[in-house]
C-alpha cells in the first residue's frame, strides 16, 4: 500500500481546500446550522401554527363547546359563510374547515360536521383531520354517555319497581281469589221455593185473615227476595267470570313482569361509557418524550449526508478532473486506488468534521442525548457517508462540465429524496415503485438511524441495512475506480 | 548500437477510426536532445504520451532498454518525466508544495525527496518562488516549474510537450538554456515544437513527423545535406511541396493560432512581454475578425489586472 502517497494526497487536498476559506467554512458550518435551524423550528409536539376555520350558521352551546376544546390547540378563525371558509384553506389562511350544523344539540342533528382539507399537504391534512376529528369525537361520545346514562338509569327504576309490582300483582290475585271464593251461597233458589210453598200451606191453614195477610205480605217479600237473589246470583257470576279474567291478566302480567326483570337482567354492561364505545382505543407511542425535533432528526442527519456527501465528493473529483495536475497523477506510479482513496478519505473526513459539529450542537446548544448509542451512529455514518461519497464521486467521474456534475448530484440527491420518507410515506407510492425505493440508500440510512436514535435498538435489528449500505459502498466504488480509468482515456 | 535507450518498433495509435500514428519506427540514443517536429495535428504530442505509457499502442512495441514500457509500465514509469505544453500542477500549491507532492506520488523517501527537490528548485531557478502559490507566477516560471515537476523523481529520460510554445524569446532561449543544462547532467530529453530553427540549434536529433509517420530522423546536418536545404525552413519547404502541401509555415495554419487565442492568459502574458509576438499573431490574422479578436483578449487579460 502507498501509505505515504495516500497521506500525501490528504494533505494536498486539505492544503487546496484550506486556500478557498469560504469554501472550507461553508462545507464545514452548513451542515450545522441546518441542523440547528432545523431542531428549533421543529422543537414541539403540538400544532400550534394550525389555523381552523369554521363556520356554522348558528352557533349553538354545544358547537361553541366544541370550538372551546379545539382553542386549546389551534386557532380558531369564524368565517362568515362556508364559502369564505373553503376559501380560507384554498388561501392558505386555514389548513382545516370544519362546517358546524345550525344549532347543532346533544339531541342530534340531521347535518353533519363537514370538514373540509387541502390534500395536496397530505401530511397535514390526515393530521389536522386525526387531531379534530378525535376532538370532537370526544365531545359526540360524551354526550352519547348522557344519553345512554338516562336510559340506563330508567332502566333501572324499572328493573327496581318490578319485583313490588309483581307482588302487588299477587296480593291482587289473592283477594280475587277471596273474592271468588266468597261468592258461594248456601241458600238455593229451591230454597227459596221451598219457603214458598211453606208459606203457601200456611195460608190454607191459617184461620185468621190477619195470619194470611201477613203470610201474604211475606209471600211478596219472599218474591223480592227471590227477585234479589237471582240478579245477585247473577251478579255473582258475572263477578266470577271477570275475576277469573282478571286472574288471567294478572297471570300474564306477572309473566311479563318476570320477563321484563330477566331480560334487565339480562344486560350485563350498564355503564354508558361501555355501550357508546364497547371497545376502547388507545394510541400509545412507542416514542416515549420525543417531539418533532426528535422525529426528524434522523431523517435530517439522513439528509445532512446525502447531500453533504454526494455534492461534496462530485465537486471534488470534478475540481480534481478540471485540475491540470490531473494529467500528471497519471504519469506517475501510484495506483489509481490510491487516488480514489485518497479524495475518499479526504471526504469522509470533512464529512465526519461537519457531523462532530452537527452532534456538539445537538448535544451541548438543544441538549440531546446519544450516551449508549455512539458505536451505532457511528457505524451507520461511516457506512453511509462512504455509499454517498462513492455515488457523488462516481458522478464527478461520469459528466465532464461542473454544471452538470452539480446538475447530476442535485438531481441524483433529489431522487432519494422524492422516493423516500421524506415528502410522503413510501407505502403510499406504487408497489412497484415501493420495491425499489427499499433500496433507496437515503431511505436504509434514515430507517437505521431511526432504528438507532428513537428506538433505542442495536446492530442486530439493522442488519439488512448494514448489508445494503456494504453494498452500496463496494458497488459505487468500484464504479468510481472504473469511471476515474475512463477518464484517463478522455485527456 | 549500444547507446540506443528507447525504440519504437512499428507503433500504431489510433482513436476510434482516427490514425494518429501509423506504424512508427524511430530509435532514441541516451543522453541526448530529441527534436520531434512536424505540423500541429501531426501526432507529435501522441508519440510523447506514448512514450510515457499514457497511452497504450494500438499496434507496435515501444522498448526501453530492450524491455517493453508497457509490461515494465509502474518500473519505466519512473524513468520518465513528461513536462506537457499547458503544465501539470496545482495551481493552488506553493512550488514547493507541488514538488513535494509530486515527488511523493513517484514513491521518493521524504530524506531523499527533501533534498531533491532543493536541487531542482535550484537547477530550475526557482529558488525565489519557493513558497510562491503555481497560480501567482509567470508564464515562464511556470514552464520551470512543469518541468521540475517532471524531473523530481530524477528520471533519466525527460520528455518536454512543445518546450517553447507561448513563450517570447527571451524567455524561448531561458528555457533552452535549462533544458541544455539537465541534458548535461545525462538527462535524455525529447522534446516537440513546430518551431524549425529552435530545433536546428537545439537538438542533437531530429526526427520528422509527417502524414502519421516518422519519415526522416538523423542530426541536423546529415538532413540539411540529404535535402540540400540551408537550413531546417528550407527542408522542410521541400518536404512539403514534395508532398503535396504548400509550404510547412501554411501547416502552421488557423487552427494552431486559434489554439493560442483560446489561451487567454498566456497569450496575454506572453505578449505582455514580447510585442514582437503581437505583430506577428496579428499579421498571421487571416482576416479583420480575427485581429480584432486577438487585441480583444489582450485588452480583456490586461483588464484583469493580474
Amino acid at each position: 500500500m502507498e501509505i505515504r502517497a495516500l497521506l500525501s494526497i490528504i494533505e494536498k487536498n486539505f492544503k487546496i481546500l484550506g486556500r478557498s476559506k469560504f469554501s472550507l467554512i461553508a462545507i464545514i458550518l452548513v451542515p450545522f446550522l441546518v441542523i440547528l435551524l432545523a431542531s428549533f423550528a421543529f422543537n414541539s409536539s403540538s400544532l400550534a401554527g394550525v389555523n381552523v376555520g369554521v363556520y356554522s350558521e348558528s352557533y349553538s352551546n354545544l358547537t361553541e363547546e366544541v370550538l372551546q376544546g379545539l382553542s386549546e390547540n389551534f386557532t380558531i378563525i369564524k368565517e362568515n359563510s362556508s364559502e369564505e371558509c373553503i376559501n380560507s384553506v384554498k388561501a392558505s389562511t386555514s389548513q382545516i374547515c370544519v362546517v358546524f350544523p345550525k344549532d347543532l344539540s346533544s339531541e342530534g342533528s340531521e347535518e353533519e360536521v363537514v370538514f373540509y382539507v387541502d390534500h395536496s399537504r397530505l401530511n397535514l391534512a390526515y393530521t389536522l383531520l386525526h387531531e379534530i376529528g378525535s376532538k370532537i369525537s370526544i365531545k359526540a361520545s360524551d354526550l352519547g354517555v348522557s344519553l345512554v346514562q338516562e336510559l340506563i338509569s330508567a332502566l333501572g327504576n324499572i328493573k327496581t319497581s318490578l319485583p313490588d309490582q309483581k307482588s302487588k300483582i299477587e296480593l291482587s290475585k289473592q283477594n280475587l281469589q277471596e273474592i271468588i271464593g266468597k261468592t258461594d251461597f248456601n241458600l238455593s233458589a229451591l230454597q227459596i221455593e221451598n219457603i214458598s210453598s211453606i208459606l203457601n200451606s200456611a195460608y190454607i191453614l191459617a184461620n185468621s185473615s190477619s195470619a194470611q195477610l201477613k203470610i201474604n205480605e211475606s209471600l211478596v217479600i219472599l218474591g223480592v227476595l227471590n227477585q234479589s237473589f237471582l240478579t245477585a246470583s247473577e251478579n255473582l257470576a258475572y263477578i266470577e267470570t271477570q275475576s277469573e279474567e282478571t286472574k288471567i291478566i294478572l297471570d300474564t302480567l306477572a309473566e311479563k313482569s318476570d320477563q321484563i326483570n330477566l331480560e334487565i337482567n339480562k344486560i350485563n354492561v350498564l355503564d354508558a361509557e361501555k355501550i357508546i364505545s364497547p371497545i376502547k382505543t388507545k394510541i400509545e407511542s412507542i416514542n416515549v418524550g420525543s417531539n418533532n425535533k426528535d422525529y426528524l432528526l434522523p431523517t435530517i442527519i439522513s439528509l445532512i449526508a446525502l447531500f453533504g456527501a454526494i455534492l461534496l465528493s462530485s465537486t471534488f473529483v470534478l475540481q480534481e478532473r478540471k485540475s491540470k495536475a490531473y494529467f500528471r497523477k497519471f504519469l506517475t506510479p501510484t495506483r489509481d486506488i490510491t487516488f480514489l482513496l485518497g479524495n475518499y478519505i479526504t471526504c469522509l473526513i470533512i464529512l465526519f468534521a461537519q457531523f462532530i459539529l452537527v452532534f456538539l450542537g445537538l448535544i451541548f446548544i438543544l441538549s440531546m442525548n446519544f450516551a449508549g448509542i455512539w458505536p451505532e451512529i457511528l457505524l451507520i455514518l461511516f457506512l453511509s457517508l462512504s455509499a454517498f461519497t462513492f455515488i457523488g464521486m462516481f458522478i464527478g467521474y461520469l459528466f465532464k462540465s461542473e454544471e452538470t456534475t452539480i446538475f447530476a448530484g442535485v438531481l441524483a440527491s433529489a431522487l432519494m429524496m422524492f422516493f423516500s420518507n421524506v415528502i410522503l410515506p413510501i407505502e403510499t407510492i406504487s408497489h412497484t415503485f415501493e420495491k425499489i425505493t427499499l433500496f433507496n440508500p437515503l431511505v436504509i440510512v434514515d430507517s437505521a438511524l431511526k432504528k438507532v436514535i428513537l428506538f433505542g435498538l442495536d446492530l442486530s435489528y439493522m442488519s439488512n441495512e448494514i448489508y445494503t449500505l456494504l453494498g452500496f459502498f463496494v458497488v459505487f466504488g468500484v464504479l468510481s475506480y472504473l469511471g476515474r480509468k475512463i477518464t484517463k482515456r478522455m485527456l | 548500437m549500444d547507446d540506443e535507450l528507447i525504440q519504437f518498433k512499428g507503433v500504431t495509435k489510433s482513436f476510434g477510426k482516427n490514425v494518429v500514428l501509423d506504424a512508427i519506427d524511430l530509435t532514441i540514443p541516451e543522453g541526448q536532445i530529441i527534436g520531434i517536429i512536424g505540423a500541429s495535428g501531426e501526432g507529435k504530442s501522441t508519440i510523447l504520451k506514448l512514450l510515457a505509457s499514457f497511452y497504450k499502442p494500438t499496434k507496435g512495441h515501444i522498448y526501453y532498454k530492450k524491455k517493453d514500457i508497457f509490461k515494465n509500465k509502474r518500473i519505466i514509469s519512473k524513468l520518465f518525466g513528461l513536462s506537457i505544453e499547458d503544465g501539470s500542477f496545482y495551481e493552488k500549491l506553493s512550488v514547493e508544495e507541488n514538488l513535494m507532492h509530486f515527488g511523493r506520488l513517484y514513491g521518493v523517501k521524504t530524506k531523499v525527496l527533501k533534498k531533491r527537490v532543493d536541487e531542482i528548485i535550484k537547477l530550475v531557478e526557482l529558488e525565489n518562488a519557493v513558497n510562491t502559490l503555481a497560480k501567482n507566477l509567470s508564464l515562464g516560471m511556470k514552464k520551470r516549474l512543469d518541468i521540475a515537476c517532471a524531473l523530481v523523481h530524477n528520471p533519466s529520460i525527460l520528455i518536454i510537450d512543445e518546450l517553447t510554445a507561448d513563450l517570447d524569446p527571451l524567455l524561448r532561449k531561458q528555457m533552452m538554456h535549462l533544458v541544455k543544462h539537465i541534458n548535461s547532467h545525462g538527462t535524455t530529453v525529447i522534446i516537440t515544437t513546430q518551431l524549425l530553427l529552435e530545433a536546428e540549434d537545439f537538438c542533437d536529433k531530429i526526427a520528422i513527423l509527417f502524414n502519421e509517420k516518422i519519415i526522416e530522423e538523423g542530426t541536423s546536418l546529415k538532413l540539411r545535406k540529404k535535402y540540400k536545404s540551408k537550413d531546417l525552413n528550407e527542408l522542410f519547404n521541400k518536404l512539403f511541396s514534395k508532398k503535396g502541401r504548400k509550404t510547412y509555415q501554411e501547416s502552421f495554419d488557423k487552427k494552431t493560432k486559434l489554439k493560442l487565442l483560446n489561451k487567454n492568459k498566456p497569450l496575454k502574458e506572453s505578449l505582455m512581454v514580447d510585442k514582437d509576438k503581437l505583430d506577428e499573431l496579428l499579421d498571421k490574422a487571416e482576416d479583420k475578425e480575427e485581429s480584432d479578436e486577438i487585441l480583444r483578449q489582450l485588452k480583456e487579460g490586461n483588464k484583469d489586472g493580474d
